[in-house]
């Protein structure tokens, strides 16, 4: 796992392989014959599919990302005691921490009931979820560090709140390379501009291959949103080809002369792949071809669920298509100071039936064995009160999220946090764990999956990090 | 045994430890830190004598190596050949025949400005058969204004320039343009590299001989503030050090080649960087300001230090002018904050307020004009029931005797000009008409005249409505004994001189007029106050005041040496783990000549980049070279040119590293030097021909046995596509943000990428948000330092040529330069390539150019004017996207 920075092209047994497939490269790959520099052009090709560390129990991952903080202790972790202590001061802070001596405890407004099986306890904002209750492994002893959404956004989309670092999605893909090599083996969908924007997303000092693709961004409605620069405004298909058959005749006449130069094939073999990247990536995001019942099931089509319903769908139809890293982002709405009765019932309003439609839709697909599904936020709320004694504030020190399908133990709750929701006290498990957790599932050992950057090397899970065993299936 | 795991898991990173054998070492060592860390004397020992670190070759100072004696051969033109060749000849390799002379222009004009060769200067170079011409181009393009906008490029990539913060408090630095300006003008001016490093790492500290070169040298130092910072950290002391921190490591990267800040948290595992070393530049950036408290307007986030660019008269005018707006606006302040503005209990006499005036009739209660009314509130009359509303204000009087007798009221334009006020006095009664349009005389109060009273409460003033029109005011009856009285007018008198007089001082300006601010300074003193229309003045004089500010003083991103402290050791980088205290000093492996610092009074930022820019530093030319030869071949002799240190690669040639280090360093550090000395070598100008034989023993080209074919990064592909398309805008310099945008406008107030024809270097850097093209095409994180950027091929860049509105633009600008010029379509296709190549077109690149031309299909959306030159933009935009273009031979 250790390429050097300049070995990012496609190799020539690559190239000949691909010469079945189309636009006249025949006489490249006689050009390309001879067999000295056989042994030095070996497969350096990045994105190629990679041999994981060990069998991975997911193929890929979907990640719901709740951007903002949802409320723990409204959603995912009922707590008796803080109804029973509503109104009355909160004592436990500890130094350093963000509530004050005179911060009120505040009970959830939603109840909560035992669903499935498993008889896992969900609170009444996610109907739909909690019919899937049985595929849910809640981790509710979540902690992280910051304070600050972006610190916290930042911790949980590259592992460093301090420093840049490669996102989780570039590792994996880095890692595993991608199954489709005519679509991004990284995609985020209506990604967050504020907040570390495309850091949480970007490559920092991994090459840029394993960068996200953005698909639109935060607050443009989906239906809007494409992969940037996928559709030539002037040009139809026949022109397009036309040009780029003139193009790899010249460039071929380059590579003539040069002989033999793995960075010339990379650069004609580049273009090939964004032509074919532009006729799949559109048949992957046009939605017409679904069935009424798929959209109805969804919930697109009808408010308030119609666009993070498109960005489920657009999951599922990228899972099937082997994208790697799938990252699905809410808008930042989740951020309840105040109106957290209101708010909190709207966002879930608009992810509740989509993504219990993706849950349900990924297992008739079969895909949901080999898909790992992460829903969470950056962090969670306080179980005080604040503004209007309708809102909660940021709480880095216990949270949930939950993770379903690919390999992880369905109908179970991990962990715990304190009588109140504040602070996770047992069977802890910080982001650094999540992600080792997640690269675990994925078939890699996060202590292995390294790269070598200023002098050492670097992890995603830098010095930290304890795969969570309990939960793998 | 946290620690202990997080301890092996970093011996895992960094040593490269078996798991077992890394937590064994962390073990132990963690027995050991804590104890090593508290105890000075053994802080100084390393406990990982992995290797005999400190012989590393780069840590030597570099020796005169001697120049290899190779059989003399025509090839040598510059010892560096004879290093080359040694290396070839021991692998039986010969070196690449010299480029072409289209090859070798279009190679140096990349090289030297990021920017093709025009068509004109390919061929005066073909018609120069002299042996010099190619050092008159080398010559030509070092004086170009666009070499310091190329290579200052490189040196910003290396200090990780950006025109944001980044992270997640991704505020704007509008101030940040002026270093970059400042790197491109060293580079262009070929400032001596030591001066250069001086300069950046100290310049505020450094002598100067006029204004200009105090200013350049306070920009400079820029390089330390530019770095992402964690503005939002809640702890001060974590930030503080966060920062110093990221100033070692850009220090010691970007001039070095080390890794100090590895050793923040644990002495560094592999280079011999002790923690005590660590925290003896600690000590120095510690020392010095980097950070400041939010300005008033945003309260609540830290912020970066920027220092005026003023000289002193400029200085000294405009830090008088803001004393005197400051003292204007407090005043305003207070009158804001204190509603009313006039307390009853501060006036001179007895004050009867309309609030304990009895009243008759129904009088509205106001405050009207939020100023200019004795206590809480006054009553008016709201013009109606003429005629059936009085007011009795009684006072409790002290003694019998005279006394001056004074009403309030808030004048306006609707007021009634002629109210009845009755005093009824000792002996008798007296009824005065007052015009409460008028601004009354003595802060807020008009005298009716003076009287005798009995003592107690026998008088009054009675004021009614009775036959006016317009609105009657009443707000407060005054009597004040008339000894008091004339003592009052005396203090008026006196302060309203002392006002004027300060005034004059302190504006030096005879515009500014005095007496408003006479009555903004009365008001001050809480017993005085002004009248609503002082108060609209004085805002009208605050607004005038700022129109008449002097011309802002430019700031810069900057430092200041700040509290002087030696630095204490922190236990694993933790900010509240105190250790030791560390003496301010540099890194002992490099054997600096004094240590510690000496100085109490100064950081020791001077003695450190002395110490950096000595000819005695075995790094700094070595470096410094190493990036030269990376920009001109592709590769470095040392292919990390950021880490010199033990994991960095081993150098390909040595010798040669030391001979041009030693060359750079007695020619005065010229980099302009030694860029046309490496250019002029044999091995700049050979081809990059392949060869079957040479290939297959040293496929990476490691030797050089020829020229390594390169991309176009992403400024030369941008720059150089525009200077293509003839759309090229080459202003230089200036700032990113437009000149009205406010110093403390909101961070989110960022430009969005604006569509600009200048040079990459001048497009607006935001951390997090790159302009497009240079996102894809590899363009280093300005996060950190990055001396060498990636080269990478994606889908995406393809796309981006096929598909992006700035190629497809740019070809039709192309396109109609082409079609604008006189001739045949076999000469246009001829003048494209040579535009976009440098070179003629074959017959067979004609013949089959014209093919693709004329028989292009059009599609409906292309207008039947537009047809030709359509199909013409398709070709153009063939050529850009071609791998010809794209690389440089």
């Amino acid at each position: 796992m250790k390429p050097t920075s300049n070995s990012h092209l496609i190799s020539r047994r690559e190239l000949l392989r691909r010469c079945g497939c189309g636009f006249g490269y025949l006489a490249l790959s006689s050009l390309l014959a001879d067999t000295a520099h056989r042994a030095a052009a070996a497969d350096t090709n990045p994105l190629i599919p990679k041999p994981p560390h060990h069998e991975g129990r997911a193929k890929r991952i979907i990640f719901l990302f709740m951007h903002g903080g949802p409320s723990q202790v409204d959603t995912f972790d009922p707590k008796p005691q803080l109804i029973r202590d509503n109104g009355k001061l909160f004592t436990k802070s500890q130094p350093g921490d963000i509530l004050g001596p005179n911060s009120k405890l505040l009970a959830s407004p939603w109840e909560f009931k035992k669903h499935g099986q498993s008889g896992l306890e969900i609170s009444a904002l996610f109907p739909e979820i909690a019919g899937c209750a049985d595929d849910l492994c809640v981790i509710r002893s979540m902690h992280t560090n910051g304070q600050d959404h972006g610190q916290a956004v930042l911790k949980l989309h590259t592992g460093s709140n301090t420093q840049v670092r490669p996102s989780m999605g570039s590792w994996i893909v880095y890692g595993l390379g991608t199954e489709n090599r005519n679509l991004p083996g990284f995609v985020t969908i209506s990604p967050p501009v504020f907040n570390g924007g495309p850091q949480n997303y970007g490559s920092s000092f991994l090459p840029a291959v394993y960068q996200g693709t953005p698909i639109g961004r935060e607050n443009t409605p989906l239906s809007e949103a494409q992969i940037r620069h996928i559709k030539n405004p002037l040009l139809t298909i026949d022109q397009q080809r036309r040009q780029l058959d003139l193009l790899q005749q010249i460039n071929r006449d380059h590579m003539a002369r040069a002989q033999v130069d793995a960075q010339l094939e990379g650069i004609i073999e580049s273009y090939e792949l964004a032509f074919r990247m532009q006729m799949e990536a559109p048949e992957v995001t046009d939605l017409s071809s679904e069935s009424k019942a798929t959209l109805q099931l969804y919930g697109i089509g009808q408010e308030p669920t119609d666009n993070f319903g498109r960005q489920c769908l657009l999951a599922r139809r990228f899972a099937q298509q082997g994208v790697r890293f799938i990252q699905l982002n809410h808008a930042f709405k989740w951020d309840q100071h105040a109106n957290l009765k209101r708010d909190h019932e709207r966002n879930a309003a608009e992810v509740d039936k989509p993504i219990a439609a993706l849950l349900k839709d990924l297992k008739s697909h079969g895909l949901l064995e080999d898909t790992l599904v992460l829903w969470g936020g950056e962090f969670g709320r306080t179980p005080t009160a604040q503004g209007n004694n309708d809102g909660r504030d940021h709480n880095p020190h216990g949270f949930s999220v939950w993770l379903a399908g690919g390999g992880v133990k369905g109908g179970c709750a991990h962990g715990a946090t304190d009588d109140y929701g504040y602070r996770a006290v047992e069977n802890k498990v910080h982001t650094h764990d999540l992600h080792a957790t997640i690269l675990h599932l994925l078939g890699l050992d996060h202590t292995r999956l390294t790269y070598r950057y200023a002098g050492r090397d670097f992890r995603l899970t830098d010095v930290h990090g304890n795969v969570v065993t309990p939960i793998v299936s | 045994m946290k620690l202990v795991a997080t301890a092996a898991a970093a011996l895992m990173l960094v040593a490269g430890l078996p798991f077992r054998q890394a937590q064994a070492a962390a073990a132990q060592e963690d027995k050991n830190v804590t104890a090593r860390i508290a105890d000075p004397a053994r802080l100084q020992v390393s406990p990982y004598p992995i290797r005999s670190s400190t012989n590393h070759w780069a840590f030597r100072p570099p020796a005169h190596p001697t120049v290899p004696n190779v059989p003399t051969r025509e090839w040598s033109r510059d010892p560096i050949d004879q290093f080359i060749l040694v290396q070839l000849e021991q692998r039986r390799l010969e070196p690449a025949r010299q480029a072409d002379k289209r090859t070798l222009i279009r190679r140096a004009s990349f090289d030297l400005t990021g920017l093709p060769p025009t068509p004109e200067e390919v061929d005066s170079f073909l018609s120069d058969t002299s042996p010099e011409a190619f050092a008159r181009v080398v010559d030509r393009l070092l004086k170009s204004p666009r070499f310091g906008e190329r290579w200052g490029r490189h040196w910003l990539d290396v200090a990780r320039y950006a025109d944001s913060n980044g992270l997640e408090a991704n505020v704007a630095y509008p101030n940040a343009w002026r270093y970059r300006d400042y790197v491109v003008d060293a580079f262009n001016n070929d400032k001596p590299y030591d001066a250069f490093i001086r300069e950046q790492l100290a310049g505020d500290l450094l002598p100067s001989k006029s204004d200009d070169e105090r200013f350049e040298h306070l920009i400079a130092t820029g390089f330390l503030v530019l770095g992402p910072k964690a503005l939002a950290e809640s702890n001060p002391e974590k930030l503080a050090l966060d920062v110093v921190d990221e100033q070692i490591d850009v220090t010691t990267r970007a001039f070095l080649g080390l890794t100090a800040s590895c050793a923040r948290c644990h002495d560094h595992k592999f280079d011999p960087i002790p923690t005590r070393d660590y925290y003896a530049l600690a000590g120095i950036f510690k020392s010095t300001m980097t950070l400041t408290r939010a300005s008033a307007q945003n309260i609540g986030t830290t912020r970066w230090l920027e220092r005026p660019l003023a000289s002193a008269d400029q200085a000294k005018a405009i830090e008088e002018h803001t004393l005197k707006l400051n003292a204007l606006v407090e005043t305003l302040r207070r009158i804001r904050e204190n509603p009313g503005g006039i307390l009853s209990s501060k006036l001179p006499g007895i004050v009867v307020d309309n609030t304990a005036a009895a009243l008759t009739g129904r009088w509205k209660e106001s405050i009207g004009g939020t100023n200019g009314f004795v206590d809480k509130n006054y009553h008016h009359d709201a013009n109606s029931d003429k005629g059936k509303m009085t007011a009795r204000f009684v006072p409790k009087l002290p003694h019998t005797g005279r006394y001056q007798v004074l009403v309030s009221y808030e004048p306006r334009d609707n007021r009634a000009t002629n109210v009845p006020v009755t005093v009824q006095y000792a002996t008798g009664e007296q009824t005065v008409r007052i015009d409460q349009r008028q601004v009354p005389e003595f802060n807020g109060f008009t005298s009716v005249g003076e009287f005798d009273f009995m003592t107690g409460t026998n008088g009054a003033v009675v004021i009614s409505n009775e036959g006016t029109k317009g609105y009657v005011v009443i707000d407060a009856a005054q009597f004040v004994p008339i000894d008091e009285w004339k003592l009052h007018l005396a203090e008026i008198e006196a302060e309203s001189n002392m006002a004027m007089t300060m005034q004059s001082k302190a504006a030096g300006t005879p515009s500014v007029s005095a007496a408003p601010d006479a009555a903004a300074l009365m008001a001050m003193n809480t017993s005085f106050t002004i009248g609503s229309q002082g108060y609209e003045q004085l805002e009208f004089r605050i607004g005038k005041l700022r129109s008449q500010a002097p011309p802002p003083a430019p700031a810069a991103m900057a430092v200041q040496d700040g509290m002087v402290a030696n630095c204490r050791v922190r236990i694993r980088g933790d900010v509240d783990k105190l250790g030791p205290e560390v003496p301010r000093g540099f890194l002992t492996v490099l054997n600096p000549p004094s240590q510690p610092i000496a100085a109490r009074d100064s950081s020791g930022r001077l003695e450190l980049a002395n110490w950096i820019a000595s000819p005695d530093n075995p790094l700094t030319a070595r470096v410094a070279v190493n990036r030269i030869w990376l920009h001109l071949f592709g590769r470095g002799i040392v292919d990390t040119p950021d880490n010199f240190g033990l994991l960095g690669e081993a150098p390909s040639h040595p010798e040669l590293l030391d001979h041009l280090a030693l060359r750079f360093i007695e020619s005065g550090w010229s980099i302009k030097k030694m860029i046309r000395t490496v250019m002029l070598s044999s091995a700049y100008q050979m081809s990059c021909e392949f060869d079957e034989r040479a290939y297959s023993t040293d496929p990476e080209n490691r030797l050089l046995w020829r020229m390594n074919r390169r991309r176009l990064d992403a400024e030369a592909l941008r720059d150089g596509i525009l200077a293509v398309s003839g759309r090229l805008d080459l202003s230089t310099g200036g700032a990113v943000f437009p000149a009205d945008r406010p110093p403390d406008a909101p961070p989110r107030m960022m430009l969005p990428q604006v569509a600009s024809n200048r040079r990459s270097i001048y497009l607006p850097i935001r951390r997090n948000d790159l302009p497009d093209l240079l996102q894809v095409f590899d363009f280093g994180d300005p996060h950190a330092v990055f001396g060498k950027r990636h080269v990478t091929t994606t889908a995406t860049q393809a796309l981006f040529m096929m598909n992006s509105d700035f190629i497809q633009e740019q070809s039709r600008h192309f396109a109609e330069r082409l079609l604008n010029e006189q001739g045949t379509d076999a000469e246009r296709v001829n003048a494209a390539y040579e535009h976009a190549f440098g070179r003629p077109a074959s017959a067979t690149e004609t013949e089959r150019a014209l093919g693709f031309i004329h028989s292009f299909p059009i599609s409906d959306t292309t207008g039947p004017d537009g047809t030709r030159a359509f199909a013409w933009q398709t070709f153009c935009q063939v050529l850009f996207a071609s791998t010809e273009f794209r690389c440089l031979n």
